[in-house]
């Protein structure tokens, strides 16, 4: 069997959060996310239930990833469409769904950034925008965040615009509404796990293979170390391996989001030949 | 009862300059793209964006700088990344940027169509959302002293919505991807519907139409009207269309994919109409 990568074991780490019967969000350009959900549903968590952001569906149907058919697949055998402004202003609020978070900074107390890097008024680079990530931040207890590259760009001391309010002096505007249970719980990067607490990150498992010193040097802020000892996380088993690799995606979609520039396009172009072989194929 | 449907020119004309666009759509689905081309061909600017989410569609009309202001929550290709004429845009201080959130956007949306200047939102306090967005004022609830942001109302002027099919009244159904058509159809002056086949009245399923007549001026007939974004279920996003764009815009320029676009979507329509006769199209 190949050797475990990366993603791999950022995608059954995030598995072992999900249990049977939550209601998860399936956000926009998250096939990590997708497979980890797909890998609990396939062991674990038999039981769960999909608020799908592509095709704006409630759903308990799912297959193995794809782009091409992505919206076919959130669409058929679906529960119910819905709005998108029912699902964000009405669902997401009223019932505390489960969802995982990517933002391209972050700190110490889980503030996080989706909208520039570099100065607002003149960005290096212009990001997609807030999304519901702020919103979410604000009201929902029950929230991941997950960077696929433990660095110092990433992982900062302070992040250049705030999108979403974590914990800390930036949340207590919000805590005086009277809305405290709230904010991240954990971030996992591809090196290790930290949880929240209202004095910042605080280290509490590290990936096979991984140092507490090496991650020290790759983070931009300050942590603490959990008083109950590092956890060292088990690698995949194969039987995890083999129903990510040949069942839930077997064309490496999810890989797609450690990569950027032309790498990513080049993958991009070969996933969605092999779709259209594929089909061809069938058909 | 008048019927609406007219030719593409006819409907895109009446659109001024400086207007707020409301696009319908979500992603990289359903986006309407045949209308917005008409928009770049006739040579309106100036205008705005307004989205839940914003992507290929409005990525064009920025590269033809149709373009000069949005506002959404998330401007992005999805899997496929960042919108390259955005992205360059804002890196040249060349496009105006309304910072929203999903809940700015829904609440912004709500309050209009209640027809009050503002809802309150629980969201936005201790983010730099409310330090960019300086219109956006806090206000007390007069039942518990919170403090919450007072969210505006939003209202686009003009509206564009792609369709799978739609009746001459307007009445049209949506497949997938409802996003906030509903709303932003309801919401504008003045509201295009294109779709991929205009049926009688009538023939649409009971029960199973999105769009109300009532919330549309214009209807069209375009075959292929949202690609190379998807038009679930009659045909699947077209990704490789999308990476031809991304290649073109890192190695040669905007208008030289603007110039091979059109042939290219006829060579989708003859691809879909070949696979459709042979039954494989939605094969997976």
């Amino acid at each position: 069997m190949a050797a475990i990568s990366k993603d791999e074991m950022m995608v059954c780490y995030m598995s072992s959060l999900i249990q049977t019967g939550d209601f998860v969000v399936q956000g926009m350009g998250t096939p990590l996310v997708f497979s980890a959900f797909l890998l609990a549903k396939e062991t674990h968590a038999r039981e769960v239930q999909f608020m799908y952001t592509v095709g704006n569906t409630i759903s308990e149907h799912t297959e193995s990833l794809s782009i091409t058919y992505l919206e076919q697949l959130t669409v058929e055998g679906c529960l119910k469409k819905v709005k998108m402004t029912e699902m964000h202003c009405d669902i997401v609020p009223s019932l505390k769904v489960k969802e995982f978070i990517r933002p391209a900074q972050v700190d110490r107390f889980g503030n996080c950034n989706n909208v520039v890097i570099g100065d607002y008024a003149k960005p290096v680079i212009r990001l997609p925008g807030a999304g519901g990530i702020t919103d979410v931040a604000a009201f929902n207890p029950n929230f991941h965040l997950y960077v696929t590259r433990h660095s110092r760009q990433t992982l900062v001391d302070q992040v250049d615009f705030c999108s979403s309010v974590g914990y800390g002096e930036r949340a207590e505007e919000l805590n005086r509404m009277g809305i405290r249970a709230r904010g991240p719980q954990k971030l996992i990067t591809d090196s290790c796990v930290f949880r929240f607490e209202n004095e910042g990150a605080v280290l509490e498992a590290i990936f096979h293979g991984e140092t507490i010193e090496n991650i020290r040097e790759n983070t931009g802020f300050p942590f603490d170390l959990s008083e109950n000892g590092i956890i060292q996380i088990e690698p995949p088993s194969e039987e995890q391996l083999r129903i990510l690799r040949e069942k839930i995606d077997p064309l490496g979609i999810r890989q797609l989001e450690l990569l950027t520039g032309i790498q990513r396009i080049q993958k991009l172009e070969h996933i969605l030949l092999e779709e259209d072989k594929r089909r061809r194929g069938s058909a | 009862m008048t019927s609406k449907r007219m030719s593409i020119e006819q409907a895109v004309k009446p659109i001024k300059d400086g207007q707020t666009l409301g696009v319908g759509g979500m992603l990289i689905y359903r986006r309407p793209t045949a209308l917005i081309l008409e928009l770049i061909k006739q040579g309106k600017w100036n205008l705005t964006a307004l989205g839940w989410t914003l992507g290929y569609e409005t990525d064009l009309l920025i590269g033809a700088k149709a373009v000069s202001h949005v506002r959404t929550s998330f401007f992005s290709l999805e899997i496929f990344g960042l919108p390259p004429a955005y992205r360059k845009a804002v890196e040249k201080d060349a496009i105006k940027i309304t910072e929203e959130t999903e809940t700015t956007l829904g609440i912004g949306i709500r309050a209009a169509a209640q027809g009050v200047g503002f809802m309150p939102g629980r969201t936005l306090l201790g983010s730099d959302i409310l330090t960019v967005r300086k219109d956006i004022k806090r206000i007390e609830c007069p039942y518990t002293g919170e403090i919450y942001p007072a969210i505006p109302a939003i209202r686009p002027e003009v509206t564009f919505i792609h369709a799978l099919a739609a009746d001459e009244n307007g009445n049209a159904i949506l497949g997938a991807n409802l996003c906030i058509d509903v709303e932003l159809a309801q919401l504008s002056t003045y509201t295009i519907v294109s779709a991929e086949k205009i049926v009688p009245r009538g023939s649409l399923p009971s029960g199973q139409v999105d769009i109300i007549g009532a919330s549309v001026d214009a209807v069209v007939e375009v075959q292929g009207g949202s690609w190379p974004t998807s038009c679930y279920p009659d045909y699947p996003l077209d990704g490789l269309e999308l990476v031809r764009y991304l290649k073109t815009m890192k190695s040669h320029s905007f208008d030289e994919y603007l110039l091979e676009l059109e042939s290219r979507k006829r060579s989708f329509l003859l691809k879909m109409d070949e696979e459709v006769n042979d039954g494989s199209y939605l094969e997976r």
